[in-house]
C-alpha cells in the first residue's frame, strides 16, 4: 500500500513560464481559444436564462454535492453495495499505481473472452475519461503490449498527435482543420481536404473497426447513483455508449467524490452540466448504465467493473481545498478565464488546467503544482459561472499560500519582500523610497508611464507599461493641503 | 474484504472528523416540474416535435393502421432490406414487423450469444445493418428525449450502430420532462426499475459532435437520422 505520492511529472517555475511563453506566441491556438471563450460563454448564458429557476437550480446543485461530500463514506458503501446488487464489481484504488495494476489485471484477464485463434494485440476502445489522463493509464497499458484507441473524436485527434487533451470538454480546441487534415493525411492517407464532414467520416469509419474488435471498454463516469448503483454518461457522439455497449467487458473508472445520492439528485445535475458545458439542455446521449448485460437482456457487455480512485481525493476532503470536489467537470471556469483564454490548457502541465485545475492540481497532487494557482488575477469570474459556485477564487489563494509556505517563490521575490519590509517598517525609510521611486521611474518614463524597467523588473514592462509615482507623493501633498486650510481657518 | 477499500474508507471518515469546510447550505428543492407539464397533451406534443426537429431530428404522426407501409415506404427509399429491430412486443404497433415481413424486409435483433466466437460473428453482422426499430419508454416534450430501456428483444444497438433510428410511441408516452417522468411515471420510472435493466438511455437528436473547430457534424458514431413517430 502506498499513500499518495505526489505527481512526477516535472514543474518548475521555469517550465511553466516557458509553456505560458509557448502558448502565447501560438497565432492558432490565440484565435481558437478566443472563439472558444466567445462561443461557450455566450451559449452558456443563453442556456442558464433559458432554465427555470436557474439559480434555485444551482443551490439545490451545490447542496446534492455537499450533502454528498459530508456522508461520503456512507454514500460510497452504498454505491458499492449497489453496483455489486446490479451484478457488477467494484475496485478500491487507493492511488494511481493500484489503478492503472487493477485495470491491466482486468484488460489481460479479458483475453479469456477472445475468439478462438485472435492474435492481435489486446485492444481497448476509451471513451473519454479525465481520471485515465490522472492515472496516465494509457502508458501503462500501452507499455504492456495492449492497444488503446480514443474514440472521442477530439481526443482520437490529439492521441494520434502524441498530445494530451487542451480542454476538458474539447480536446482538441487547439488546433485547426488543416492540423486535423495533414494528420488525417499522414496516417490514414486521406485525400487533402478542409471538409470537417469528411474527416468526421474518416475518423467516424476508422473507430468502428475498434468498437467492434475492442476486447474492453473504458470509459470514465460523469455522475454515480449511489442508491441505485448506476453510471451516468453524458455524451454527445454515441462512442460511449458504443464503449460500453459492444465489447465484453466494460471498465468505468471514476474518482471516488464523483457521486450523487439519488436518481432525483442525479436530474438536477443533469440541468445543471450540459447548459454549463456545451450551453446543451441536453446532450444527445445520457446514458444511465446499471450493472452488466442481463439473462434477458439480447446485447450489452457481460462484465461490468467499476474502479473507484482516491489519489488524493481523501486528504482533499479534510483540507482547505475539499470545496474543490464538489467540482462537476463543466469546463466553464476555464472558457470564462481571462488567463485560461490566453494560454489554453497545456500550459498548465497538468490534466486539469483553468482556475478549478489549478486547485485541484495542487490538491491531489502536492506543492509541485501549486505555483499554477499564480496564473489568476482573482477576477472571480470562476466563482460567478460555476454551476455549483465553487469558490475558486478563495482556494486559489489558500494554494498561494501554501506555494509560499513551501518556500517555493523564488529567491528574488523573498529577498524582494524582505527589503520592503524593510522599507515599510519606519516612516522615515517610507518617504526616502518613495521619492527614489518617484525619482526613478520619472527618469526612466514618459509622461505618466515608464515603457521599460531594468531585469528583474522588467517581467512586468515586458507586457506591460508601468505607472510612473506621482513626482509629489500623497503625503506632501496631504500636508501642503492641510497647512492652505489651516491658514484659511 | 480489499484492504485499499478499508484504508480508502478509514481516511474519508478521519477527514470528515476533522474537517469543517464543507457546511451544507441550506437550499430549497426547485419545483423540478416546468410549467409545460400543466400544458396540455398536444402542445407537449408540439413542443417535443420542435425541440427534436432543432436538433436535426425528424418527427412524424401516423395512424396505426399506416405504420406498416410508410416504414417499409421509408426503407425502400433508403435501399435497406434489413432492419435491427425491437421484438414485437416491445413494439407500440401490432403487427409492425410482420408487415415489413410480409414485404420482403428481414428483421434482426435475437439474442447476441454470451459466448465467443458466436457473439463477435453475430455482432459484425449487426454492424452491417443500416436502419433500428425501436420503441420507447417514455418521451420528453422539454427537450425532445427519447428514453429507452434495455429488456427482453430490446437490443441497445438498436438505437445506436445503424445510421437511422426510427423508434415508434404513443400519447401514453409523452412527459413534460425527465423530472416529470420521474415523478409521475410510476414504477416505470422509478430507481428500481432503472437498477433492474443494465441500460436506460436519454436519445436526443442524431449523435453530434464539434471537436473540430467547434464545427456542429452530424452523425459521428451514433445515428446520423432520429426520426420519432407517433402512433395514433
Amino acid at each position: 500500500m502506498t499513500t499518495d505520492p505526489p505527481r512526477t511529472a516535472g514543474q518548475s517555475h521555469g517550465a511553466f513560464k516557458a509553456r505560458i511563453a509557448t502558448a502565447l506566441r501560438n497565432p492558432i491556438l490565440q484565435v481558437a481559444l478566443d472563439r472558444n471563450h466567445e462561443r461557450r460563454v455566450a451559449g452558456r448564458d443563453l442556456a442558464f436564462a433559458a432554465l427555470p429557476a436557474a439559480e434555485a437550480t444551482r443551490d439545490r446543485g451545490r447542496a446534492i454535492r455537499l450533502e454528498t461530500l459530508s456522508h461520503l463514506d456512507c454514500y460510497l458503501e452504498r454505491f458499492a453495495a449497489s453496483v455489486e446488487r446490479n451484478g457488477g464489481r467494484v475496485h478500491w484504488a487507493a492511488d494511481a499505481a493500484e489503478a492503472q495494476q487493477i485495470i491491466l489485471d482486468l484488460v489481460q484477464a479479458a483475453a479469456g473472452r477472445r475468439p478462438p485463434g485472435r492474435t492481435t494485440p489486446l485492444l481497448v476502445a476509451k471513451s473519454k475519461s479525465m481520471m485515465s489522463e490522472e492515472i496516465e493509464l494509457n502508458h501503462a497499458l500501452e507499455a504492456e503490449g495492449i492497444r488503446v484507441v480514443e474514440t472521442d473524436l477530439g481526443e482520437f485527434i490529439v492521441q494520434l498527435r502524441g498530445e494530451p487533451p487542451a480542454h476538458l470538454i474539447t480536446p482538441a480546441v487547439h488546433l485547426r482543420r488543416e492540423e486535423v487534415s495533414a494528420l488525417f493525411a499522414e496516417r490514414f492517407g486521406m485525400a487533402p481536404t478542409l471538409d470537417v464532414a469528411h474527416m468526421t467520416a474518416l475518423a467516424r469509419a476508422e473507430l468502428r473497426r475498434v468498437f467492434f474488435s475492442a476486447d474492453v471498454g473504458i470509459s470514465g463516469v460523469n455522475f454515480g447513483v449511489a442508491e441505485t448503483g448506476t453510471l451516468a454518461l453524458i455524451t454527445n457522439e454515441g462512442n460511449g455508449r458504443l464503449c460500453t455497449t459492444v465489447p465484453p467487458v466494460h471498465i468505468a473508472l471514476m474518482g471516488l467524490e464523483r457521486l450523487v445520492p439519488t436518481l432525483a439528485d442525479l436530474e438536477v445535475m443533469l440541468r445543471l452540466l450540459p447548459r454549463s458545458a456545451t450551453a446543451q439542455k441536453i446532450t444527445s446521449y445520457v446514458s444511465l448504465l446499471s450493472g452488466p448485460r442481463r439473462a434477458f437482456e439480447p446485447d450489452g457487455p457481460e462484465e461490468l467493473h467499476v474502479v473507484l480512485v482516491d489519489n488524493g481525493r481523501a486528504r482533499m476532503l479534510g483540507g482547505a481545498l475539499a470545496e474543490a470536489l464538489l467540482c462537476i467537470r463543466c469546463g466553464a471556469c476555464l472558457n470564462v478565464c481571462p488567463v485560461f483564454t490566453e494560454i489554453g490548457g497545456h500550459a498548465y502541465g497538468s490534466p486539469y488546467g483553468g482556475p478549478i485545475g489549478s486547485v485541484v492540481s495542487a490538491g491531489l497532487f502536492g506543492s509541485d503544482f501549486s505555483e499554477l494557482a499564480n496564473a489568476s488575477t482573482l477576477c472571480g469570474a470562476c466563482r460567478d459561472i460555476c454551476p455549483v459556485r465553487i469558490d475558486i477564487p478563495t482556494m486559489l489563494l489558500v494554494v498561494r499560500g501554501q506555494h509560499v509556505a513551501a518556500g517555493l517563490p523564488p529567491a528574488w521575490l523573498r529577498l524582494g519582500l524582505r527589503a520592503w519590509e524593510w522599507v515599510m517598517a519606519q516612516p522615515g525609510r517610507y518617504r526616502l523610497a518613495q521619492r527614489a521611486a518617484a525619482l526613478a521611474t520619472g527618469l526612466l518614463g514618459r509622461g505618466n508611464w515608464v515603457r521599460r524597467l531594468p531585469p528583474p523588473l522588467n517581467a512586468w514592462t515586458d507586457r506591460r507599461d508601468f505607472p510612473a509615482f506621482a513626482a509629489r507623493p500623497f503625503r506632501d501633498r496631504w500636508k501642503i493641503r492641510a497647512a492652505g486650510k489651516a491658514k484659511s481657518d | 474484504m480489499p484492504p485499499s477499500r478499508n484504508f480508502i474508507l478509514g481516511k474519508i471518515r478521519q477527514a470528515l472528523k476533522t474537517g469543517s469546510h464543507l457546511a451544507p447550505s441550506p437550499a430549497v428543492l426547485p419545483d423540478a416540474v416546468s410549467g409545460l407539464a400543466q400544458a396540455d397533451a398536444a402542445s407537449q406534443v408540439s413542443r417535443f416535435a420542435t425541440e427534436l426537429q432543432t436538433l436535426g431530428g425528424s418527427f412524424q404522426t401516423l395512424p396505426q393502421a399506416q405504420a406498416g407501409s410508410w416504414l417499409a415506404q421509408c426503407l425502400q427509399q433508403r435501399g435497406v432490406n434489413e432492419v435491427l429491430a425491437w421484438e414485437q412486443p416491445a413494439l407500440p404497433v401490432p403487427g409492425l414487423l410482420d408487415a415489413l415481413r410480409e414485404r420482403g424486409v428481414k428483421v434482426v435483433g435475437e439474442a447476441l450469444p454470451a459466448a465467443e466466437p458466436g457473439r463477435s460473428a453475430m455482432l459484425a453482422h449487426w454492424e452491417t445493418i443500416k436502419v433500428g426499430i425501436t420503441g420507447v419508454d417514455a418521451v420528453f416534450a422539454e427537450t425532445g428525449s427519447l428514453a429507452l430501456r434495455a429488456g427482453p428483444g430490446r437490443p441497445r444497438l438498436a438505437s445506436l450502430s445503424v445510421e437511422t433510428h426510427v423508434a415508434f410511441f404513443t400519447a401514453d408516452h409523452v412527459y413534460a420532462s425527465w423530472a416529470a417522468w420521474l415523478a409521475r411515471g410510476g414504477a416505470a420510472a422509478s430507481g428500481e426499475a432503472l437498477a433492474a435493466a443494465s441500460n436506460l438511455t436519454l436519445i436526443t437528436g442524431p449523435s453530434r459532435t464539434a471537436d473540430i473547430e467547434m464545427t456542429l457534424t452530424v452523425g459521428v458514431h451514433g445515428p446520423r437520422e432520429v426520426v420519432a413517430v407517433l402512433v395514433t
